[in-house]
């Protein structure tokens, strides 16, 4: 197995991961807000590493570069979507669920 | 001209990486003229992108999205993980319009950030952990969109 | 091409399969408009990995994979341009 073999392999399940993380956030965050932030960041992740996995099979480099298209136009969607997603979600009353003990602090730190 | 060029030049590579250099040239030419013709017509925005701009842009966001895979990655894997979610209101430093439409598109897949509001200057984020210093990411995509777009050298 | 890309083309379609039906299950609307990024980002990777399983890859499903996502962009920017044009452009309106 050569060496752009082996990364190619590592690229491919290391993409599976950030979509099994993603799934896993999906089941496990508390609201509609936070399962956005699971699909948009580790679901596209994920599929940037399968993308780029694959692009190191490409025998040319415009079909390795097809592959990067294809990624940077699901980001685009992802990204679009979710903020399309998480504005109704706003507009149907959809109060997300917050932390407790940082509601009040709107700097985006605490002291936690 | 220059904008011509630059158009053209971009709608000629994505034609070649569509059919994956396999040529095809005629027909491309003529969707080529088609899609210019097109780009052309539509009104200039005063915010053109600028190259160097751009690279920066590009590395600074894969290095921000790799970090934002990441942290879900850790919040949904580590079973005592916990999200602490907050909502944070900023006000913009960037004109309204492409930049902000940009900035809240690249904040979805950077660490913890997704916009849930953008109004004008003013932008409303959902942060996923609330002990993550979020604003200080903001304004460096901020600065770096602002360098995109040529509004600071 | 190494065998992976068949079994990670399983592993995505079953992800897809639980997301979908945690997405449907609600409980609001909002969760449900979740399956269109799935189709999105989980679909198209399918896709990609089906394309390169066997030597040389089947480069029409890369090009099914190309269409799916760019319906996804068109489908985000329709669905976001109906939500700004519900709300309009103010400075202000949600306390």
């Amino acid at each position: 197995m050569g060496a752009a073999e082996g990364l190619s392999a590592l690229l491919l399940l290391l993409g599976a991961f950030f979509y099994l993380a993603g799934t896993v956030g999906l089941l496990r965050f508390p609201d509609v807000y936070a399962r956005l932030h699971a699909l948009t960041k580790a679901d596209n992740l994920g599929l940037g590493c399968v993308a780029a996995g694959l692009a190191l099979q490409a025998d040319s480099l415009a079909a390795a570069l097809k592959l990067v298209l294809i990624w940077l136009l699901v980001l685009a969607a992802s990204t679009v979507t979710a903020q399309a997603i998480a504005r109704r979600a706003q507009e149907l009353g959809v109060s997300p669920r917050l932390d407790a003990g940082s509601a009040h602090a709107v700097d985006g730190r605490d002291d936690a | 001209m220059r904008r011509a060029l630059a158009a053209g030049a971009l709608l000629a590579a994505l034609w070649w990486v569509l059919t994956e250099g396999a040529g095809g040239y005629g027909l491309g030419a003529l969707f080529i003229a088609l899609a210019l013709a097109w780009v052309l017509r539509q009104p200039r925005t005063g915010t053109a992108p600028r190259l160097r701009g751009a690279i920066g842009f590009a590395a600074f966001f894969l290095r921000q999205s790799l970090l934002g895979g990441l942290q879900v990655a850790r919040l949904a894997l580590v079973p005592a993980a916990r999200v602490r979610p907050q909502l944070l209101e900023l006000r913009l430093n960037l004109p309204p319009g492409p930049a902000t439409q940009l900035l809240a598109a690249a904040l979805n897949l950077m660490p913890g950030t997704l916009c849930v509001h953008l109004a004008g200057r003013r932008l409303v984020l959902h942060v996923l952990d609330a002990r993550m210093p979020v604003e200080p990411e903001v304004r460096a995509a901020e600065a770096q969109l602002a360098r995109l777009f040529g509004f600071t050298s | 091409m190494t065998g992976l890309e068949g079994a990670l083309a399983l592993f995505l379609l079953a992800n897809l399969a639980v997301a979908l039906v945690r997405a449907a299950r609600g409980p609001t609307a909002a969760d449900r408009m979740l399956a269109a990024l799935l189709f999105g980002s989980t679909g198209v990777g399918v896709l990609l990995l089906l394309a390169h399983v066997g030597t040389p890859p089947h480069m029409p499903i890369v090009d099914a994979a190309l269409v799916l996502a760019l319906l996804a962009a068109i489908t985000g920017v329709a669905f976001a341009l109906r939500a700004w044009s519900a709300e309009g452009e103010d400075d202000g309106g949600r306390s």
